[in-house]
């Protein structure tokens, strides 16, 4: 059980249910949709729900009436009554043929607008894998940004600080404007869903899938985006920035941690949305800065740990130029070996481990980053060559930390 | 003997239920709290502020079955571990060891050739071998329980379950378990068929046959039709992990959608397998226990057929997220066509108990409980069918609250319904009705408690399958767990009531409940042959009107007056 977003909640509870219908919106759903399309779908839910309801108390009430009415009286016997009637039998077999026509065209209307992206939407790619999700933006930069679901990560602002609940993801998404995210997995089948969206889509291992959405942007109300020190972060403008976030959870049972495959999609402004994936482009960074953010971006920090502690996989302290018992023997971690365990991660596993290693494509970490990736290793290993690391210090904070 | 081992996987199954809400109660977490000295003093730092340590907490499960390495007690990853292999464990028993078989292979055995008036089924050795079939196939999967379990759910979905456990042993004993289970039923199906059609009693036509055999032919249709696709789709499965075959797996150039189809293609008629038996064990209690004729007999039987072949075209709606527009919204509108034969049922039933004399025993109590239940289930069936509302709830707590709904408020309910209607028949021996209905109305507040609940989590986002969640779930999942306590305690009180009924019961009569169809006519419990003498029909099967019921007087029974017009 982790921590929450309570903000999602309350910034969209002010809004009201629309009309009768929606009533009651608030047991099942806690917050009201945050797009069209989710509203619809909320709408669609409680219009089954009190056609629902309607039927079962009508059953249910002849039911209790003639449990009373005819309950079993000693020697007297059961009055005659008949056993067949075919107008009303064919009454009750067409009058529900009516409703469920009815809900199958509006199910069928909805969905259509789930599906189909509007041809202008914002393309981008996300990755699952065992058990995280990335995000690549237009631009081929993807989100180093994670946060502990825990009350502590500054952002969330809350009481106790919680460090060691496992680090989700954040993708900062621009408000108002459709996003088109193309999906395939790497591993096994997972399953987009984003409950605030009302829509989740299965990711497969061999083709894509498509998953569109539109949020509502953060408004006077939202919270405010906050640095590592507590403070407000503001723009050029001298505006706060003000945000909404998003649970991602995944639908499709893919193993051990399948419940803490987690993410978050943090709807922000436009202007800002441009400004972050700016930042993240690894264009004019050093190799180093490169690694990092493909560490940090590309999922692996969800196994391997930087302080040497152990994770679901080898930590990366003092990895590099280091002797490591595989299942081949012992074998020089250097690059060759680094770039096989990264495109082949079957061909040698580390002793003590399982073979849990998504596969990497070239097209997701190019030789670009690769090298980024053997600068950033060396620069965090003691085996290494040391002129290897010129700026080894800058990098020592452990990769957690918030930018 | 099939009841017994029905029974125990029962008890089994719910174990690993009762493991699975205990973990969900309190999930393996990683919290940060005040460090605090030995003396129980919080720590605080030069500064004055509070030193903080992360703890592991809610091991309740963990305690309960410790990992064989000690340092694993403490880890997020062994609460997860045990998590993915209880609710594993208790999907594939509960569906193919204990839902699928437990009406026709219990109840079916010993009552059709009872209520068609024959000696017992037309093959008594292939009944004996599926019995050995099934016990082997359970030893299968228990196996593979012992050897560590499985975590990949009951559906084995690709390619999931082609690569997870390196050593394979246990996934495919799983498996194929599941797959040697398929014969039993297939051999049960098939040996019904031919006893319908061969063995009715002198005088019985087919509209004479009593509601309960109606269901259970249409059920064996399904099973001898359906499961040789699964059992092919598990043989693949068994194929492409031991020898890398493709099949499913992408990785080798398979297709894991392929498998879904396969899959849903048998499991979906399955369900109808699971309900259909169901459906008739009501047919029988409601007029039996209310003294009415049955209201629109040919609708029901129909209704049976109806459901076994629409059953067919619809597995496509356990796919809506997965596969594209066009297949989706053809399976959506074949799945509302389903619930209209459904939906005919219940109204059937309610017209019944229309000017009857209802007797609230226990197995009316559970019959009118199943309607209450079951139709919660097929109305919340609705917002699953319809595609835009799917896509929120498929594969939440919805849709685990809706199954549960239909295939344990249908399905186990109707089966302890039909336990306590014919265990006077069964053992010879009647039970405490007083001790029996507070067992009843036990297990129906546990069972609402259980998964009502489970709505709501739905809808608000709660996945299913998940070992853990995010704090605003918490709430619901600790009624869920209560409930699920309170509804083991009701079952333990039919245990109980059951046992003293076997030690220290009074002797049953022949016709407790004043039934009209041919096994009230037996002794109880019947003689080895059932019939003294061949039985000869008489009279249908729910005329309460014109008959005095077997083994009862005119002065018990009196008869109402017919008006003139009545047949
Ligand atoms: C009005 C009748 C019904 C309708 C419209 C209906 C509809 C559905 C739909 C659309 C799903 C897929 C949900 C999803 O995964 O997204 C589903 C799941 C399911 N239904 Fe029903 N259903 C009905 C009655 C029944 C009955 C009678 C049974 C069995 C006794 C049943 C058993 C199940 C099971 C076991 C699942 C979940 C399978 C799994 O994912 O493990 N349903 N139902
Ligand atoms: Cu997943």
């Amino acid at each position: 059980m982790l921590k929450t977003l309570t903000n999602s909640w309350t910034t969209t509870l002010a809004e009201s249910p629309q009309g009768l219908w929606a009533n009651g919106w608030r047991w099942f759903f806690q917050n009201f949709g945050v797009n069209e399309n989710a509203k619809l779908t909320d709408k669609l839910f409680m219009e089954i729900f009190w056609i629902g309801v309607g039927w079962f108390i009508f059953l249910m009430a002849i039911m209790v009436y003639c449990v009373v009415k005819y309950r079993r009286r000693p020697g007297v016997p059961a009055p005659y009554s008949p056993s067949h009637n075919t107008p009303l039998e064919l009454i009750w077999t067409i009058i529900p043929c009516f409703f469920l026509f009815y809900i199958f065209l509006e199910g069928f209307h909805v969905y259509i607008d789930k599906l189909v992206a509007p041809g202008d939407a914002l393309q981008m790619t996300l990755t699952a894998k065992k058990w995280d999700w990335t995000v690549t933006y237009p631009n081929g930069a993807s989100s180093p940004e994670r946060t502990l679901i825990g009350p502590d990560s500054t952002q969330f602002g809350g009481e106790n600080g919680s460090p060691g609940a496992r680090p989700v993801p954040i993708f900062y998404m621009p408000a108002d404007v459709p996003v088109h995210l193309n999906m395939i997995s790497q591993d096994v089948m997972h399953s987009f869903w984003v409950p605030d969206f009302r829509v989740k889509f299965d990711v497969f291992p061999n083709r894509y899938t498509t998953y569109w959405f539109q949020a509502k942007g953060p408004d006077a109300e939202s919270n405010t985006l906050r640095d590592s020190t507590g403070n407000d972060i503001v723009t050029a403008q001298g505006e706060k920035v003000r945000y909404v976030d998003h649970f991602i959870f995944c639908a499709e049972y893919c193993g051990d941690q399948h419940s803490e495959m987690l993410g978050i999609i943090r709807v922000v402004p436009m202007a800002y949305y441009l400004a972050k994936v700016e930042e993240w482009n690894i264009e004019g960074k050093t190799p180093e800065e490169i690694g990092k953010l493909v560490y940090q971006s590309q999922g692996c920090s969800a196994c391997h740990t930087l302080d040497g502690s152990k994770g679901a996989a080898p930590t990366w302290k003092d990895l590099y130029g280091s002797q490591q018992p595989t299942n081949q023997g012992s074998v020089l971690a250097d690059d060759n070996y680094i770039r096989e365990s990264i495109y082949t991660p079957q061909a040698k596993i580390v002793d003590g481990y399982p073979s849990n290693m998504p596969i990497y494509t070239t097209a997701q970490i190019d030789e670009r980053r690769l090298q980024g990736l053997f600068a950033f290793m060396r620069s965090i290993s003691k085996h290494a060559p040391a002129q290897a690391t010129p700026d080894a210090t800058k990098s020592e904070a452990p990769a957690t930390e918030k930018k | 003997m099939y009841l017994v081992a029905v029974l125990f996987m029962f008890f089994l199954g719910g174990l690993a239920a009762i493991a699975v809400r205990t973990e969900l109660l309190d999930p393996v977490r990683t919290i940060t709290v005040q460090a605090v000295d030995a003396q129980g003093k919080p720590l605080v730092d030069a500064d004055g502020k509070p030193v903080m340590k992360t703890e592991i907490v809610g091991q309740t499960l963990a305690r309960w079955l410790p990992p064989k390495d000690e340092n694993k007690l403490g880890s997020v990853d062994y609460g997860n571990q045990l998590y993915n292999r209880a609710f594993t464990l208790h999907g594939a028993i509960m569906v193919f060891m204990v839902i699928i078989p437990s009406i026709p292979a219990s109840l079916g055995n010993f009552f059709i050739p009872l209520m068609l008036g024959a000696k017992d089924v037309a093959f008594p050795r292939l009944n004996l071998l599926s019995w050995y079939i099934y016990v082997t196939g359970s030893i299968f999967a228990v196996c593979s329980i012992i050897l560590g379990g499985v975590d990949t759910g009951w559906t084995f979905y690709t390619p999931y379950s082609t690569t997870t456990d390196p050593d394979h042993a246990n996934v495919v004993l799983m498996v194929l378990g599941a797959f040697i289970l398929g014969f039993s039923s297939i051999l049960t199906g098939l040996n019904f068929i031919v006893t319908v059609h061969k063995l009715r009693a002198p005088g019985m036509g087919w509209f004479d046959m009593p509601l309960f055999i109606w269901a259970m032919y249409s059920t064996s249709i399904i099973q001898v039709l359906a499961t040789p696709v699964i059992g092919i789709t598990l043989l693949l499965l068994c194929f492409e992990r031991m020898f890398r075959i493709g099949i499913f797996d992408p990785s080798l150039g398979g297709d894991p959608v392929l498998y879904q189809h396969f899959f849903w293609f048998y499991s979906h008629p399955v369900v109808y397998v699971m309900i259909l038996p169901a459906f008739g064990v009501i047919s029988e209690i409601i007029p039996v226990h209310s003294h009415k004729k049955i209201f629109g007999y040919r609708a029901v039987a129909f209704a049976s057929l109806g459901v076994a072949l629409v059953s067919f075209l619809v597995w496509g709606h356990h796919m809506f997220a997965s596969s594209g527009e066009l297949g989706a919204t053809v399976f959506s509108a074949l799945t509302f066509l389903v619930a209209i034969p459904t939906a005919v049922k219940v109204f059937n039933w309610i017209a019944t108990l229309y000017k009857g004399s209802i007797a609230l025993t226990t197995p009316m109590l559970y019959a009118l409980m199943f309607l209450f239940l079951f139709s919660i289930g097929g109305l919340t069936g609705l917002p699953l069918g319809a595609l835009a509302t799917d896509l929120h709830l498929h594969d939440s707590y919805f849709v685990v609250a809706h199954f549960h709904y239909v295939m344990m408020g249908g399905t186990i309910i109707t089966f302890v319904a039909g336990l306590h209607h014919w265990w006077p028949k069964m053992f010879g021996k009647m039970y405490n009705q007083f001790w029996a209905n507070v067992g009843a109305w036990t297990v129906f507040v546990g069972f609402n408690l259980t998964f009502f609940t489970q709505f709501f989590l739905g809808t608000q986002g709660m996945p299913r399958r998940y070992a853990s969640y995010v704090d605003e779930y918490h709430t619901l999942h600790v009624w869920s767990t209560v409930g699920s306590y309170v509804l083991l305690l009701g079952f333990l009180i039919h245990l109980f009531v059951f046992i003293h009924s076997l030690v220290a019961g009074r002797k049953a009569p022949a016709n407790p409940w004043g039934g009209l169809t041919l096994e009230w006519e037996a002794a109880s419990p019947p003689s080895e042959h059932n019939f003294d003498h061949e039985p000869i029909v008489t009279h249908g099967p729910y005329d309460f009107e014109t008959t005095v019921p077997p083994h009862w007087s005119s002065k018990d029974y009196p008869l109402p007056n017919l008006p003139a017009n009545a047949h």
